[in-house]
């Protein structure tokens, strides 16, 4: 590389970033009215240099900028997200929601549930068994007979909330305290 | 350099007793230098808050190796270009793992992203791009004096450069700049 030519564009690269002594200064003066070529590559330079510092504010800051704000904004929503569920939780609780009175089924509900008013935030219950009238194979017996208790044995079906109950009548057992005789 | 040399000793001692308000104040102090530094390692600016944040940790990690705290500055440079250029590797190969199981190509997009969608117009990304280019031992220094205005011998102490290498890169960062910028920008 011509040593003329770099030894100008070191005294430009200078002077853009304000590194010139007064000496280099006037140098660089003199040497931009007397020299056309000086002065078109001191122009060409420093729009360069101003349209890339530009360009690299704009995409550094800019980008740094969103993010900031996202998170920002991502707190301040946060926050919105909690105190909205805090105050439906307390509508919730302070009017509860009467049950809907939905078509008859003919299903047999649970009575413990159905006393109680599900929370918003409860998870919807599973729908109730349906259970419908098999014919018997036998008569039950309208009479216990003495001496007896009912026992259950509840054995699940292949599908969820089918079961088979078989219902025992068992002889009751007595413990006898034999040592008191003696 | 806001802090005196006494002042950033302190600093730097609270910092390291577990002292948040010191170790806060030490953030605030170097946080903007530090993604400008993180910017001018990669290139990049999608990566800078996520590298920031490894930056910082690794820093308090490791406050205990720093030996003049005079030096900070320096210190947390080498930190931010180790984090950066370890976050572009592992950038690198997770695209190109991407793309090897996408059965694509791999592509180099780098730019696109952010900036083009930041960007705007035309000119705006060329100019970008070409800073992109730019091999690292140029583009430091370049940001570094355009970002955060710093003159040649702050440069020079970050860098752990002489002032006349500052000096010399500069001028061949604007020298591959204008060659790649030709009769792109007028003046």
């Amino acid at each position: 590389m011509n040593p003329e030519l770099e030894k100008l564009e070191h005294l430009i690269s200078r002077a853009l970033d304000g590194e010139c002594t007064s000496d280099e200064r006037k140098l660089l003066k003199s040497r931009l009215r007397n020299d056309p070529q000086a002065r078109a590559l001191f122009d060409e330079l420093r729009t360069l240099d101003e349209a890339l510092g530009d360009a690299l504010r704009r995409a550094t800051r800019r980008t740094w900028h969103i993010i900031s704000f996202r998170s920002r904004w991502g707190r301040v929503g946060q926050g919105l997200i909690v105190t909205a569920a805090a105050c439906l939780a307390a509508m919730a609780w302070l009017h509860p929601t009467p049950p809907k009175a939905g078509p008859a089924r003919p299903t047999r509900s649970i009575p413990a549930q159905a006393s109680l008013t599900p929370s918003w935030f409860a998870p919807s219950p599973p729908p109730a068994d349906e259970v419908t009238p098999i014919p018997s194979a036998y008569e039950r017996p309208q009479l216990r007979v003495r001496g007896t208790q009912r026992n259950w044995i509840v054995i699940p079906g292949d599908r969820p909330g089918t079961f088979m109950v078989i219902e025992v009548d068992r002889v009751r057992t007595h413990v006898i305290d034999v040592h008191r005789d003696f | 350099m806001s802090i005196d040399g006494e002042s950033l000793r302190q600093l730097v001692a609270e910092a390291r007793q577990g002292d948040r308000a010191a170790a806060d104040r030490l953030v605030r102090e170097h946080a903007s230098w530090v993604r400008s530094a993180i910017y001018a390692v990669t290139g990049r600016a999608d990566l800078v808050e996520d590298v920031a944040q490894q930056v910082w940790t690794r820093a308090w990690e490791q406050l205990g190796t720093l030996e003049d705290p005079r030096r900070l500055r320096a210190w947390l440079y080498t930190i931010a270009r180790n984090t950066a250029i370890d976050a572009s590797i592992a950038r690198r190969r997770q695209r190109e793992l991407a793309a090897t199981l996408d059965g694509q190509a791999v592509c180099d997009r780098r730019g696109r992203g952010p900036f083009g969608a930041a960007a705007g117009d035309e000119l705006h990304e060329t100019l970008l791009r070409a800073v992109q280019a730019l091999p690292a031992i140029y583009r430091e220094p370049f940001v570094l004096r355009h970002l955060e205005g710093w003159n040649y011998a702050e440069i020079g102490e970050t860098l752990g450069l002489p002032v006349e290498s500052v000096e010399t890169r500069l001028v061949r960062a604007r020298r591959l700049l204008r060659e790649m910028l030709q009769g792109k920008v007028e003046p």
